[in-house]
């Protein structure tokens, strides 16, 4: 007996946090535990399970968050994650979270907890949104139907919480039985829940005002497009004329800077975060404009421009400029110069390949500028709730690729950085489209940090340029898309998505996310980076790397006509992506690129091999064998396109 | 009264509401987790690109060939 009584004190109370997707799950993890993990406005973020041991009030718990789950039998590998630690693990709660404001689906779902016999608590989040669309939910009257505690909470401001944590230790089991007919649930629904009509016309004048503002400032932004290319005055040159015409370096950066945030981002950023912060009814009525096609494409195209903005220009030409010539050109590495000796150990660190002028200041100075900008802009994208709604827009699209539109959300991740992404094709339902989706990100889908260097290349050529970089990578994507989604067998899934509301983002999580994932490049990339350089340098220094250059010659100058060097460029490529594109940007700025050869360049590191951290990740989630028959497929695919684009280019010979 | 009509959810227009009445057992797993049972009433939002349904405060997107397996009962 005193035994047994010691053991109870000394384990931990086990609390499994389950409910369907994007109910906030992650958001009462992070309040119940102090710990952070990801939390973002799209089904499907949390693809593995965190758990995190607490002590309240003296007694020990761990709590586990899981993938959201639609149903107790799995239709994808993420719902599978959580079914078997449900049913392997023996909780000592079930802590039910769920979204208020979809009581029916909430109570389907504790129908089927109800099976496993296990003690639950349901705490309805979202309890914001619920007051805020004059929806109110008789909790009590609630707990008494099913037999078990319910709360209602705002998981991201930590209402309701002392409630939660008061119903821990309950004991108590639900009394719903495990058949769910519609009857029962909408019985309980009638006498639990009361919701005023909304008054449509109120507040309507308001929004008009807003929207309208919006609109005018999307205008704005594209008018300093045509504008330029009309040769008619736009808010851009006029921005620009304002300051002094100053010389070179900083000072320059800094107008430009000036000028880019004036006449590009404000105009349209301004109003947007004004309206959705200050009214719900612009939120549900953006949220319809930008999942309709005929408003909805035109958001696209805008949304990718303020985003190419901030990456391309804001982040790869001024801050890059900034740190590289500013910081790193200016100070760091001539004051070294003074100091080290010149020899080896200068030139280790310092010279053509030295870990400092190369490794470091290609990571820190030129790709960290370009992936935290980006790591902005994305985390705006996922918190608001905008990228389920392009999922709906694209799905005609992926079903040509053998995909459905629930794949839009792994390939913009890939845009962040493939190696995530890739883990993420578990929101997938066949096994078919996870390989097809790994596949086409491995291949076409070019991370944050070589996009951005990307269009750091690209803006100074030609639009031209641009459009067959992008084009041929594109049509790249497409095409091998079609002939795997025949080739390859198995069935495509159906496409049924819930479209959670466009929400105002917290700025505080926003934050929280871009320095997680700068933290996580800073310790995955930059050593990388580092030690890239150093076996540069070695084989260098052993005088292999001009056998080692010689041995691809063939490929780079004989087909891809490239300059021989651009095979060191493809080596870092492969330890990282970002780090051969780096090189290629560093080559191009220097001219000893053409820009035939730009093109070509580019568009072969963007189809190449993924990185090595890729690569493990693709044999963790297929397998070796998938992942060398992925890695030989794309590496042959890449030069056999570079090559065909190459004498297609020799062919038409273009002006570009 | 009028029998209610029993039609596909491809044929009703954006706006119109109706209860559902029956999916094939291809889809009815993967609606059934959404809340989507025989007797629900959903209201068609918008066909293009893709359908969109609501069902109490919550927007499902449905891919054609799934909207296409369901039967509806216009309410009315």
């Amino acid at each position: 007996m005193l035994s047994f009584q010691i053991s109870e004190r000394q384990a931990a109370r086990k609390v499994i946090l389950v409910g369907n997707p994007n109910v906030g799950k992650s958001a009462v993890f992070s309040r119940l535990t102090s710990r952070y993990v990801t939390i973002s406005n799209y089904p499907g973020t949390t693809v593995d399970l965190f758990r995190g041991r607490t002590s309240i009030q003296g007694r020990e718990y761990e709590f586990v968050d899981t993938p959201g789950i639609q149903a107790l039998h799995a239709q994808s590998e993420d719902e599978r994650v959580t079914n078997d630690v449900l049913k392997r693990e023996q909780p000592d709660l079930i802590l039910q979270v769920a979204d208020g404001k979809n009581l029916r689906r909430t109570l389907l779902l504790t129908a089927q907890l109800s099976k496993l016999k296990r003690p639950l608590v349901l705490a309805l989040n979202m309890k914001d949104e619920c007051d805020d669309r004059g929806i109110q939910i008789d909790t009590g009257a609630l707990s008494e139907r099913i037999g078990v505690p319910v709360v209602q909470t705002t998981a991201i401001t930590g209402e309701g919480f002392e409630d939660v944590i008061r119903h821990l230790d309950s004991r108590d089991f639900c009394s719903l039985n495990g058949h769910p007919p519609s009857e029962w649930v909408d019985e309980i629904l009638r006498s639990v829940r009361f919701e005023d009509e909304e008054d449509e016309a109120r507040a309507k004048t308001k929004v008009n005002v807003l929207s309208g503002a919006v609109i005018l400032g999307a205008l704005i932004h594209l008018e300093n497009y045509l504008g330029a290319w009309l040769g008619l005055p736009t808010l851009y040159s006029l921005l620009t004329g304002l300051l002094p015409a100053a010389g070179e370096g900083l000072a320059a950066s800094a107008r430009e800077a000036f000028a880019l945030v004036g006449a590009f981002l404000l105009p349209v950023l301004l109003p947007f975060l004004l309206a959705l912060r200050s009214d719900t009814r612009f939120n549900d009525r953006f949220g319809v404009w930008s999942r309709k096609f005929l408003t909805g494409i035109p958001i696209l195209i805008v949304a990718l421009s303020v985003v190419y903005q901030m990456v391309g220009n804001l982040g790869a030409q001024i801050l890059v400029d900034i740190l590289e010539n500013g910081l790193f050109g200016g100070y760091i590495t001539p004051a070294l110069r003074a100091v080290v000796p010149a020899g080896l150990v200068s030139d280790f660190f310092l010279g053509e390949y030295g870990a400092i002028s190369v490794g470091l200041t290609y990571g820190v100075a030129i790709v960290l500028p370009v992936v935290a900008t980006f790591f902005v802009a994305f985390s705006f994208l996922e918190d608001s709730g905008y990228l389920p709604r392009l999922a709906v827009l694209s799905d005609r699209l992926f079903r040509l690729m053998g995909l459905n539109g629930k794949a839009f959300l792994p390939m913009i991740l890939g845009l962040g950085c493939v190696t995530m992404a890739t883990m993420t094709t578990r929101i997938l339902n066949s096994k078919k489209e996870r390989l097809i989706a790994t596949v086409l990100l491995a291949l076409g889908v070019p991370c944050s940090a070589q996009l951005g260097v990307i269009l750091g290349i690209i803006t100074g050529i030609s639009p031209l340029a641009t459009a067959i970089v992008f084009g041929t990578v594109f049509l790249q994507l497409f095409a091998v898309g079609l002939v795997f989604s025949r080739l390859i067998p198995g069935k495509r899934s159906e496409f049924v998505l819930e479209i959670p509301p466009i929400r105002y983002p917290q700025w505080g999580n926003i934050a929280k996310k871009t320095w997680l994932r700068v933290k996580w490049f800073l310790k995955e990339a930059l050593p990388l980076f580092v030690l890239g350089t150093v076996i540069l340098f070695l084989l260098d220094r052993l005088s292999l790397l001009g056998y080692l250059i010689a041995g691809v010659r063939p490929i780079v100058t004989g087909l891809l006509e490239l300059p021989s060097n651009t095979a060191t460029v493809f080596f870092l490529g492969f330890l990282r992506r970002d780090y051969g594109a780096a090189g290629l940007f560093d080559m191009a700025r220097n001219g000893l690129l053409t820009t035939q050869q730009i093109v070509v360049s580019l568009t072969v590191m963007t189809l190449f091999v993924p990185c090595i951290a890729n690569f493990f990740i693709v044999i963790r989630e297929q397998g070796l064998r998938n992942a060398l028959l992925v890695t030989a497929f794309i590496s042959t695919y890449a030069i056999a396109v570079g090559a065909v684009l190459n004498l297609a280019l020799n062919a038409v010979g273009l002006a570009l | 009264m009028i029998p209610a009509k029993r039609l596909k959810l491809t044929d009703l227009r954006p706006g119109e509401k109706a209860r559902l009445v029956f999916m094939t057992p291809g889809v009815e797993l993967r609606l059934f987790g959404f809340g989507l049972f025989p007797g629900t009433e959903i209201q068609v939002l918008q066909r293009f690109p893709s359908y969109i349904i609501r069902c109490e405060r919550t927007e499902i997107a449905l891919g054609t060939s799934v909207a296409g397996q369901v039967e509806v009962e216009k309410a009315g």
